[in-house]
């Protein structure tokens, strides 16, 4: 069976690239244009990996990690997506239990695909 | 604050809102001169309330030798109704001082056509308030800078995205016309790419943001591993890297992740601005005070008349290179402040009989060092 990923990002042409990279690669992908939506997302179908942009409007990413609780989830692998680098926001996500930090703009699809590819070879 | 004598209507209290953000002292006198309201500038520059006491006019606030040239104009235009202009001297409540102000005022005319009211403001023109304001005008364009950088990525990393599924044959091999073509346009906007992450490094020092994470590192280590990852590029251009290390330990104190930018954004220039198939020699070497790291080019050189502003902002000089190379004129700017931060330097020396040679000096630091992964010594994690 496929592993699920969900993609929270709130700029929908991003959210589209990324599903359909995922897509393509054989992975089953829920996305979500915000933390509510994703919160909303990730409790009908417990995702292996999401993919959460930072700064979203409703409800931003670190608005999601604290409602969301990572440590609740020890079967999901939370990767921060996001093109802010502020030491506070990567320092606060680390803190909230999150696995890795991802500046998107350096990310091309091959990047993407090696990032969950190996998330998902860790954690099995 | 004294109100208007009518009880303000909405659209009276959101002007009034409006007025307190402004930085002028604003205010408005009865004919005789008399304030009526100031906003909130007024509170605290004077130190009294609008209207009360002394502040009944601003006249009481003036400096002595100025009383009589202003107070002459001020009558003058209350009984005339000409505009007021004029500049003067206010004494400033918290410090005691007086700052000079720029003074405007029009009176207001009723329906009738008679003067009702007069609307004033002062500005701070006072030399010793100069740096206030270019702090204050500094950091609304750091901000600006910073805002429209991160907005441009999101577009910017989406072309990424469509462009790098293109090149990835995700829909279909595509000939190589058609995949020269779009790796060009990936090209392109990685390089848009490069110099919002420029935008927004520089905007970042600007504001004072640039958090350092010092800590003990090993600057032969680093810059073995830096030569590691470096020499894929070296070989693309059919390029030689030549590597001297300090036969040691070269203990520092640092944030190693960005020396690392510094140091490889310097070997980069070097393969960028010399020919295919030349040499650049990188080495380490430490004194009792200091470890120097230098990169010597065998290429274009600079031209010595540019010297002097190599590591200024936005310095690009021309050279038969410099447009193929393409950059925002940030990186070696960048790389100067930072190592001001770190208390070193970067010098620039002429190589012969050609080329360029940089020498990055850092301090000493005599500690046991931290050990630094296998992979990278420079992780977000740490």
């Amino acid at each position: 069976m496929s592993a699920t990923i969900l993609v929270v990002e709130d700029d929908q042409p991003l959210n589209d690239a990324y599903k359909i990279i995922l897509e393509r690669a054989g992975y089953r992908v829920l996305t979500a244009l915000n933390g509510e939506e994703a919160l909303l997302a990730a409790k009908e179908t417990e995702p292996d990996v999401i993919l959460l942009d930072l700064r979203m409007p409703v409800l931003d990413g670190i608005g999601f990690l604290t409602e969301y609780d990572p440590k609740d989830h020890p079967n999901t692998a939370i990767v921060v997506f996001s093109n802010y680098d502020s030491h506070a926001d990567i320092d606060r996500a680390y803190e909230l239990g999150v696995d890795r930090y991802i500046l998107k703009a350096r990310a091309a699809p091959k990047d993407l695909l090696a990032l969950v590819e190996g998330i998902l070879e860790d954690r099995d | 604050m004294k109100q208007a004598s009518n009880s303000p209507s909405k659209d009276a209290q959101r002007l009034m809102f409006l007025v307190d953000t402004i930085t002028e002292i604003v205010w408005e006198a009865d004919l005789d001169g008399e304030i009526l309201y100031a906003n909130k500038n007024w509170l605290e520059f004077f130190g009294e309330k609008p209207g009360l006491e002394n502040s009944k006019t601003w006249l009481n606030f003036l400096y002595s030798d100025d009383v009589e040239s202003a107070q002459a104009a001020w009558l003058n235009s209350l009984e005339t109704g000409e505009p007021f202009e004029a500049e003067f001297r206010l004494l400033e409540a918290s410090t005691q001082e007086y700052n000079w102000f720029l003074s405007r005022a029009m009176p207001y005319h009723n329906s009738e056509g008679e003067i009702e009211r007069w609307y004033g403001t002062f500005t701070n023109i006072d030399p010793s308030k100069q740096n206030e304001r270019l702090v204050s005008l500094n950091s609304s364009k750091d901000e600006f800078v910073s805002l429209a950088s991160h907005q441009l990525r999101t577009p910017a990393t989406g072309v990424k995205q469509y462009l790098g599924m293109l090149l990835d044959d995700m829909f279909g091999e595509m000939t190589e016309p058609q995949k020269d073509i779009v790796s060009r346009a990936y090209e392109s906007n990685e390089r848009q790419l490069r110099i919002i992450s420029d935008l927004l490094k520089v905007a970042q020092l600007d504001a004072g943001e640039i958090l350092l994470h010092p800590v003990t590192t090993d600057i032969s280590q680093l810059v073995h591993y830096i030569i590691q990852d470096i020499s894929a590029t070296f070989k693309e251009r059919s390029q030689s890297l030549e590597y001297r290390p300090f036969k040691g330990e070269a203990l520092t104190y640092i944030d190693p992740e960005t020396i690392r930018m510094v140091i490889e954004n310097i070997i980069e220039n070097a393969s960028k601005y010399s020919p295919e198939n030349t040499r650049v020699s990188v080495s380490v070497k430490k004194s009792d005070q200091n470890i120097l790291i230098q990169v010597a080019d065998g290429g274009v050189g600079v031209d010595p008349a540019h010297q002097h502003m190599l590591f200024e902002r936005f310095s690009r000089i021309n050279n038969s290179l410099s447009i193929k190379v393409g950059g925002t004129g940030l990186g070696l700017y960048w790389s100067k402040r930072v190592l001001d931060l770190h208390g070193g330097e970067i010098t620039y020396r002429p190589n012969k009989p050609q080329g360029s040679v940089f020498t990055v000096s850092l301090p000493v630091k005599y500690e046991s060092v931290i050990n630094l992964t296998e992979k990278s010594p420079v992780t977000l994690q740490n």
